[in-house]
């Protein structure tokens, strides 16, 4: 019997194949610039929600405006800030041919809630503090559950926990690494209650004693009555 | 963006997988869409029907009545029972048939337990047909199966073997029908490797070979554990062909049990991984076309796909598993509160687009697979009822069955497990 070898379908194969692939890449890029696009509209928002904060800060020093609402557009805020990141580092982790420009919205990001960290300092010299500030420290590359513990806290606390989330490798960001040594910190993740640091993985139930013991004013029922937490 | 080196590998799988759908449908599309050639036989040349049996007792005689009511001239047939150690009552079972029927050619041979192929060349060497055929006894042929398979012999002096469209007889139950869906799948497949005279395997039940060749290429062989894939093969190696018909239907039992099924696919997949092993020098030989080219070579890599394919979805599944039961230790279990602040949302940005072209491109080419087969074979994917509840177990939990065939027969050849045939 005669063989033959169908050199023609396997080249048309392979050219058919490599084209959906190249097909799938091309629809991956169109849609990095959509996420681009979107990450700089994140940013923007950001950044104007930012702007708004101060200027009521400024009103608020003039006497012209009260205290009371701008510890709640605050906590607004940062709650919307801590549901963005997750968005603009996924992004950046999909990045095919953009990497710098994901990395430097990451950058924006980050300068924009140290912002938001340092003026909601301001904030509480010239109002009566109605909140904790935590600083979480995380490490992208490990899966811990620390992320979680602070979500979870965050849910029984609500208004009246802030959480500043900062990735400790984004090396890109030197303000970061600042933030690091002001702490003294080289151990993830960690995590700061007002100014008491925790490295490594901190269990709920240390943190929320740690939360209640600096909880201005009314403590919340859950200091009073010890939720039980492992 | 970086790529980790599991998605390197399921990158290349799906690349693979992609490459070989495409390249069979390029095939099913420049097929004559005929079958092969036919030529009318000036007279009916003597045939043997080789039934080999291990405890059958309950359906020889199903098997030996669906061979006397072949539509051949009873004088130029025989029927050779070859019953290999059975501990049942196969043996008088089949004792009674022949006492009942006098006037008809059929034989009995008992023989201590050996291998199917062992079996199969001890009736081989009383067998006085030209041709032959083996018919397991679960198995059910047509009556007009024999006239329409041996035309192809007298159109073509290189045809070997015909093998017949294979379906599952009467499916009852959701695993019987989902056999049913793979075994008209599968006779699409047959169809485009004889396209390329690429054919390797010839079904047990009622492949009809010429006699003369088989035992020119040195019978069957005797410790195989998959006899039918191995004369397959050799007949490849020795360049003769294999033709896949659609005109002549048999009808098999398929198992009921899981556990069945899994002994049985086990069985049939070692045995393509030992041959192909065996007849390595075949594999991207371009001496051998097709066959050597891509026949051969996917025989395993089929089972390679899925291995790869299966263990980087459950190892993210696991992973992703371990750290949310961890998250909620973390919290004591306290699930109420997370789904208290629990928002869905769907963003579609995040969407993994790359991976949803290759799957959303190899999913259509699989269900055009599934109409294409359905049509060639005349069937209707409705028959046999239980449609919607073997669909959804086929595409889902079957494919992940199977694959864990193929990870036990890994474990097989890596422990060096010795075959048996059962």
């Amino acid at each position: 019997m005669e063989r033959t070898i169908s050199t023609g379908r396997y080249l048309l194969a392979f050219l058919l194949t490599l084209l959906i692939f190249s097909g799938g890449i091309i629809i991956g890029i169109f849609f990095e610039t959509a996420r681009l696009n979107d990450s700089r509209q994140i940013n923007l928002e950001e950044k104007v929600n930012l702007k708004s904060l101060q200027l009521q800060q400024e009103y608020v020093n003039s006497g012209v405006a009260e205290c009371r609402g701008l510890n709640q557009i605050l906590e607004r805020n940062i709650a919307e800030l801590s549901r963005q990141v997750n968005t603009i580092q996924d992004y950046e982790k999909r990045a095919l041919l953009n990497d710098q420009k994901f990395n430097l919205q990451l950058r924006d990001y980050f300068l924009t809630e140290i912002q938001f960290l340092l003026l909601s300092g301001e904030i509480d010299q010239e109002c009566a503090r109605e909140h904790v500030k935590v600083l979480f420290f995380y490490d992208e590359d490990k899966q811990d559950t620390q992320g979680t513990i602070l979500d979870y806290l965050k849910t029984i606390f609500g208004p009246r926990v802030l959480i500043f989330s900062f990735d400790s490798g984004f090396t890109d960001e030197p303000m970061i690494k600042l933030l690091l040594a002001s702490y003294n910190i080289n151990r993830f993740p960690a995590v700061v209650v007002e100014n008491t640091v925790f490295q490594g993985s901190t269990s709920a139930k240390t943190l929320l004693a740690e939360i209640c013991k600096n909880m201005p004013g009314d403590l919340p029922g859950e200091c009073l009555t010890g939720k039980t937490i492992s | 963006m970086n790529i980790t080196f599991t998605e390197a590998v399921l990158f290349s799988a799906y690349f693979i997988l992609l490459f070989l759908a495409i390249f069979w449908m390029l095939v099913f599309l420049s097929s004559n869409q005929h079958q092969a050639k036919k030529k009318k036989m000036a007279s009916y040349p003597f045939f043997t029907a080789i039934v080999p049996a291990l405890n059958e007792q309950s359906t020889i005689q199903s098997t030996l009545q669906s061979l006397l009511e072949l539509d051949y001239p009873i004088d130029r047939m025989e029927i050779i029972v070859s019953i290999n150690g059975s501990s049942d009552n196969t043996s008088s079972v089949v004792e009674q048939f022949i006492q009942r029927h006098p006037q008809r050619n059929i034989f009995l041979i008992n023989h201590p337990r050996a291998n199917k192929g062992a079996a199969l060349n001890r009736a081989l060497k009383q067998a006085r047909g030209e041709f032959f055929a083996c018919l397991d006894a679960d198995s059910f042929i047509h009556p007009d199966a024999l006239r329409e398979m041996l035309p192809y012999f007298a159109a073509d002096p290189d045809v070997a073997a015909v093998c017949p469209l294979m379906k599952v007889k009467s499916p009852q139950t959701v695993l019987q029908k989902i056999q049913w869906y793979e075994y008209i799948i599968n006779m699409f497949y047959k169809f485009l490797n004889s396209q390329l005279d690429a054919v390797h395997v010839t079904p047990g039940p009622f492949s009809v070979y010429k006699t003369a060749v088989i035992k020119k290429i040195g019978w069957y062989d005797e410790q195989t554990i998959t006899e039918d894939l191995e004369i397959a093969i050799r007949l490849q190696k020795y360049h003769y062909r294999i033709i896949q018909t659609f005109d002549a239907l048999v009808e098999t039992t398929a198992p009921d049990t899981w556990k069945a099924l899994f002994r049985q696919r086990v069985r049939w997949y070692k045995g393509s991984v030992d041959n192909s092993l065996r007849y390595r020098e075949l594999i991207f030989n371009q001496r051998y076309g097709d066959f050597g080219m891509i026949r051969m070579p996917t025989i395993i890599l089929s089972g390679v796909l899925a291995i790869i394919i299966l263990f980087t979805f459950l190892k993210e599944l696991l992973l992703n598993l371990f750290h949310w039961l961890a998250s909620l230790q973390a919290i004591n279990f306290d699930y109420l509160a997370v789904l208290k602040s629990y928002t869905f949302q769907i963003n579609i940005l995040s969407l993994p687009f790359f991976k949803i072209t290759i799957v959303l491109t190899l999913v259509s080419l699989s269900f055009l697979a599934m109409v294409c087969s359905y049509k060639l074979v005349k069937e209707d994917i409705r028959n046999h009822g239980r449609t919607l509840v073997s669909l959804v177990t086929y595409l889902s939990i079957y494919s992940v069955f199977m694959t864990i065939v193929w990870v036990y027969i890994a474990a097989l050849f890596l422990a060096r497990k010795r075959n048996r045939w059962s």
